[in-house]
């Protein structure tokens, strides 16, 4: 057979199968794509969330104040708000060519910035003597000086200390070895006192606690999320790094991942179940124009890739506007930082990953029983 | 020189709780230009010996010989090549397509096979001429009655000159007059070539030299 008798064939048997189908497909993409964008969409939120619960390990709510109990960090509790704000962050500066700071968005890193009311005096008695004394004065720490300020394995700790309460803060109060700290407060500005920063995973029980202890009974402190851009510090690790070590440890850790390969699985099962359905239906109904082209001398092999081909192409449609939609309705707010076309990206390709088994499914019931097609020939539907 | 040659076919089914064992060493040799008849009633098996020679099934056990060829040795896309050329097959619920014209079901064949529009749909008018349906061609099945659907039937199951037709019951669906008209038809058709049909009615396997009857399996002479 030529190529172009191929194409004539092909073009006959997806023309006649179409014709059966009717407008079958147009609805199994529809459906399909709010199927599958529901499903993308709860994956990206719980990613989202459970991302979130991984730095902080703390529920909070989202862009709004909630208050967690410090006892859960130290036996001695104080009560502590916490913000979450998403869209300030900390954004790795790297010094550009002409010396000015370039900034790099292309990776992030959680940490935790609490904003420590009182003395800050008081901090040296846990910080010791590293802790400057200058107004916008800040240090980075290394994981030794860490250590050595009780504060675990933090790999980095920075402190930008020295603000008064009648300090304007401005949006960025300071740099500290290349890291720029866009801070703003919308509540309550001028509340802070100091800044600390550490991965929150880093945080040792008790620390916090302990802070707060020392500060003045009246002044709450505050913890801010931030989504931040790594920094330069030279033991700085990679992401990859730093997601290997975290996937090691860390009840937050566990429980992100648990939530996100259980919601995955989920939703891959409910998804598997539509597209089983949808192929289903399609082979049943074309089950009866796929006899006759068979008897009418049609070869098996076309035959079946032809409907591999519809299935897919429909399955497909239904991944790239289910991903669409995700991408239309995962507001920046929701996603943080991740880029939406990413995650639209990685929706479409987990909703075609996850068709694929029940598209095979369906050419490997087309090869092994045939004799359920050919029975088709004897039933009274046209 | 035998066109088709069965040996030994047994086929069963099963519904999952019982097995219906259709054939059991079921012998049948048609020699070319022969026209044959099997008598049975419903579900005795006969339309498992059409499909059986057709390659659309395969039975439990037995070799099947077609145009000189065991069809156990043929590839799929060798049986399909044999059903496309070697092979005209009529039903008897006609399986017409209803969303094409009288014209495109006869040259469905042959665009199946790659054949360009203009050959096919000249080679289907020449055959829907000669089945006396000039005035119809252009017209759907759902429009045209029974007698007619199945007259363009067997218009596409002649459209590669098949050596071989396989009828299934193909008056099943019509009255008497028509059945007869259509049988007239069919053996005029089949003329030179070798016809297998497959019935319930004796007066229409009267129209055929060889007739068997299949009883439990297995096919007895009638004459």
């Amino acid at each position: 057979m030529t190529l172009k008798s191929r194409a004539i064939s092909r073009v006959t048997m997806v023309r006649l199968l179409m014709a059966q189908l009717g407008r079958s497909p147009l609805l199994d993409v529809l459906v399909g794509a709010a199927v599958g964008s529901v499903i993308g969409l709860v994956l990206a939120f719980v990613v989202h969330y459970r991302v979130d619960a991984f730095t902080f390990q703390a529920k909070s709510d989202f862009g709004g104040r909630t208050t967690i109990d410090a006892s859960d960090y130290a036996s001695q509790s104080n009560s502590l708000d916490v913000l979450q704000v998403n869209d300030v962050g900390l954004q790795r500066v790297r010094e550009g060519p002409d010396g000015e700071p370039a900034t790099d968005v292309s990776r992030t890193e959680h940490v935790t910035v609490m904003v420590v009311g009182g003395d800050l005096s008081e901090l040296r008695k846990y910080f010791g003597e590293n802790v400057p004394s200058g107004v916008s004065t800040g240090v980075l720490l290394d994981r030794q000086s860490a250590q050595a300020l009780h504060v675990g394995k933090a790999d980095q700790v920075a402190l930008l200390l020295g603000l008064t309460t009648d300090d304007e803060v401005p949006n960025v109060i300071g740099t500290i070895a290349g890291v720029t700290l866009p801070y703003a407060d919308p509540l309550d500005p001028i509340a802070a006192h100091g800044l600390l920063i550490l991965r929150h995973q880093d945080l040792p029980a008790g620390t916090l606690g302990r802070l707060t202890e020392t500060t003045d009974p009246r002044t709450q402190g505050r913890v801010f999320r931030y989504f931040t851009v790594g920094s330069t510090a030279p033991n700085q690790e990679s992401r990859w790094q730093l997601a290997q070590r975290a996937a090691l440890g860390g009840e937050g850790v566990v429980r992100t991942v648990l939530g996100t390969a259980g919601v995955a699985a989920f939703g891959a099962l409910l998804w598997l179940a539509v597209v089983w359905r949808q192929v289903r239906r399609a082979d049943d109904r074309t089950a009866q124009v796929r006899a006759i082209l068979l008897a009418t001398g049609a070869s098996a092999k076309s035959l079946r890739s032809t409907m591999t081909m519809i299935h897919a192409t429909r399955t497909a449609f239904a991944a790239f506007l289910g991903a669409l939609l995700v991408n239309a309705f995962a507001l920046r707010l929701v996603l943080g930082y991740v880029s939406q076309v990413a995650v639209a990206g990685v929706v479409a390709a987990y909703l075609v990953v996850f068709a694929l088994p029940m598209i095979w499914w369906s050419r490997v019931r087309q090869k092994r029983l045939p004799q359920r097609l050919v029975q088709a020939l004897y039933t009274t539907e046209s | 020189m035998s066109v088709i040659s069965m040996t030994g076919i047994d086929k069963s089914y099963s519904d999952g709780k019982r097995r219906y064992d259709v054939l059991r060493g079921l012998d049948l040799t048609i020699e070319q230009g022969q026209s044959v008849a099997i008598v049975g009633p419903s579900g005795s098996g006969k339309t498992s010996i059409l499909n059986i020679i057709a390659g659309l099934i395969s039975p439990d056990r037995g070799t099947v010989q077609v145009l000189g060829q065991d069809n156990a040795t043929r590839s799929e896309e060798g049986l399909s090549q044999l059903r496309a050329r070697g092979i005209g097959y009529v039903f008897q619920a006609f399986h017409l397509m209803p969303q094409l014209s009288a014209l495109e079901n006869v040259a469905l064949p042959m665009r199946i096979q790659g054949m360009p529009s203009s050959d096919s749909r000249a080679r289907a008018r020449s055959l829907l001429c000669e089945m006396g349906l000039a005035d119809r061609i252009d017209t759907k099945p759902p429009r045209l009655s029974g007698g007619e659907q199945q007259r363009v039937a067997i218009a596409r199951a002649l459209v590669f000159d098949p050596p071989i037709i396989l009828a299934d019951e193909p008056t099943g669906s019509l009255d008497a007059d028509t059945a007869g008209d259509v049988m007239r038809l069919l053996v005029s058709s089949a003329s030179g070539r070798t016809l297998l049909l497959i019935t319930h009615d004796r007066t229409i396997a009267a129209s055929t030299t060889t007739r068997y009857a299949l009883q439990h399996g297995r096919l007895t002479d009638l004459g």
